[in-house]
């Protein structure tokens, strides 16, 4: 799951033209992403494993970096096997 | 797919565009002097109107009322009272401050202001924008300092719709500057507190009848029980109340589209030159004609909107897509209808001036149309 969000995150930060190579504990604001950048990572989390995040659920703890996102939806039920979401 | 209205719905829609026909009175008088109608505020919540953004267990009607079936109300809101300002300040209350607390506030917040509120006893601002944080939000400078008990809040905002007549405000605020977005964390601050001091009244352009103010705050004290959901999701709920803001609010202007076709096509369809209705003219008749298309487009997108917050999707795109044809096309509505009148459009008597004037705060309100297109662009990959 960390590298799906981890290969997203970086094409999003290059279309940006901001090229990184993120490390899962990066602070993701930090690094530039922006409240746009975030808005379009939820709707890609929605789609790609199938649940909904609620607004009040997006903050530091879950989404601050990308091991915060991935423990968060481990929580949240989602697991990933093979390259696909479950 | 079905764009059907049941009975019921229809018959709802043909209440409040009874009722909102009766918010008229004194219009003419009270925008020019900037006075904002109380007496039609109060009611507009016996009807029933303030509680349809909120479920029948918090509001005063005890009637709940599903999104879809609200904007159309919203929507006749629009067609029945001519009061541009009226409507705005109703919708913002509803869906910029109400609505979040029936979605973020925790049951006790939810009990002690939601009735009051939906019974129009009490009146709600949503308070974002700052001096030197307009568009862009997450750089906004008002802080909130944990103090034993709750926060204090230091620091201004601006434009603030409601604000001189708000009894509480929804208020954002950093716990953090440092912290970006992680540190913005919303507030429900009741005006009278010591230390918030509301601004005088600013003169604007249109909208006359909703007054507007800056806030400020000086050490105000706000008990933890007062934080609307958790500390650093305050820029979250503002994105999610913005996006559901942008559908509600402008869904008074579909009506005002509906209305001012109405009136141009009868006026085009009497009003004689040359012997013949000047609705026989194709310079007037291509113009009518766009008038309709604006409506008929603008209302086809906000009824999908809607159904897309009431399917419980993510609608970003389409709220801004939606904010974006919704302002401009009335705008371009209120001075094609102008233009059918000709020189009789231009009086104030007319009524029609006043639409215009109204209409141009639809480009800035809720988020800039600048800034819309931008998400639009980075939504898109650009």
């Amino acid at each position: 799951m960390e590298a799906i969000l981890k290969d997203y995150i970086e094409a999003q930060m290059r279309e940006m033209d901001e090229h990184v190579d993120l490390d899962v504990g990066d602070d993701l604001v930090a690094i530039g992403f922006d409240s746009i950048a975030y808005v379009r990572l939820i709707a890609f989390i929605e789609d790609r494993f199938g649940l909904s995040i609620p607004d009040s659920e997006v903050t530091i703890e879950h989404f601050g970096t990308i091991g915060n996102i991935a423990a968060y939806l481990e929580g949240s039920g989602v697991t990933v096997k093979g390259g696909g979401a479950g | 797919m079905d764009f059907s209205w049941s009975e019921d719905q229809t018959a709802l829609r043909d209440d409040v565009i009874a009722f909102a026909a009766t918010l008229n009175e004194g219009l003419r008088d009270r925008e020019r002097v900037g006075e904002f109608p109380s007496e039609a505020w109060k009611r507009s919540a016996d009807f029933g109107l303030l509680s349809m953004s909120v479920s029948s267990a918090h509001n005063a009607s005890g009637i709940d009322t599903d999104l879809m079936t609200a904007a159309l109300a919203m929507e006749a809101l629009g067609y029945g009272c001519r009061d541009n300002g009226l409507n705005l300040a109703l919708a913002t209350h509803m869906w910029a401050v109400q609505h979040p607390i029936e979605t973020f506030g925790t049951e006790e917040q939810k009990d002690r202001y939601l009735p009051p509120m939906t019974a129009g006893s009490m009146i709600g601002a949503h308070a974002l924008s700052e001096p030197e944080a307009g568009s862009d939000h997450i750089a906004l400078q008002t802080r909130a300092q944990h103090v034993s008990g709750g926060y204090r809040l230091s620091g201004t905002k601006r434009f603030i719709t409601l604000g001189p007549v708000a009894d509480v405000a929804l208020v954002f605020a950093t716990t953090d500057p440092d912290k970006g977005r992680w540190g913005i964390t919303a507030f429900l601050v009741e005006t009278a507190s010591e230390g918030c001091q509301i601004g005088p009244v600013r003169d604007k352009m249109g909208l006359r009848t909703v007054p507007m103010s800056n806030l400020e705050f000086t050490d105000c004290f706000v008990p933890e029980s007062n934080r609307l959901g958790l500390e650093g999701a305050g820029a979250s709920i503002s994105a999610g109340a913005l996006g559901i803001e942008r559908c509600f609010i402008l869904a008074t202007q579909v009506g005002s589209m509906a209305r001012q076709l109405e009136e141009a096509i009868e006026f085009a369809r009497t009003r004689r030159q040359f012997g013949q209705p000047v609705g026989k003219f194709q310079s007037v008749s291509n113009r009518i004609v766009d008038m309709k298309l604006a409506l008929t487009t603008s209302q086809l997108l906000l009824h999908k909107v809607a159904w897309m917050i009431q399917q419980e999707q993510r609608f970003t795109l389409e709220s801004a897509l939606l904010k974006l044809l919704l302002s401009e096309s009335f705008v371009e509505s209120s001075l094609a209808a102008i233009r059918t009148y000709g020189g009789a459009g231009y009086l104030t008597e007319q009524e029609a001036e006043r639409d215009l004037r109204d209409a141009v705060g639809g480009l800035l309100y809720a988020g800039t149309n600048d800034i819309q297109r931008v998400l639009v662009a980075r939504v898109l990959g650009l």
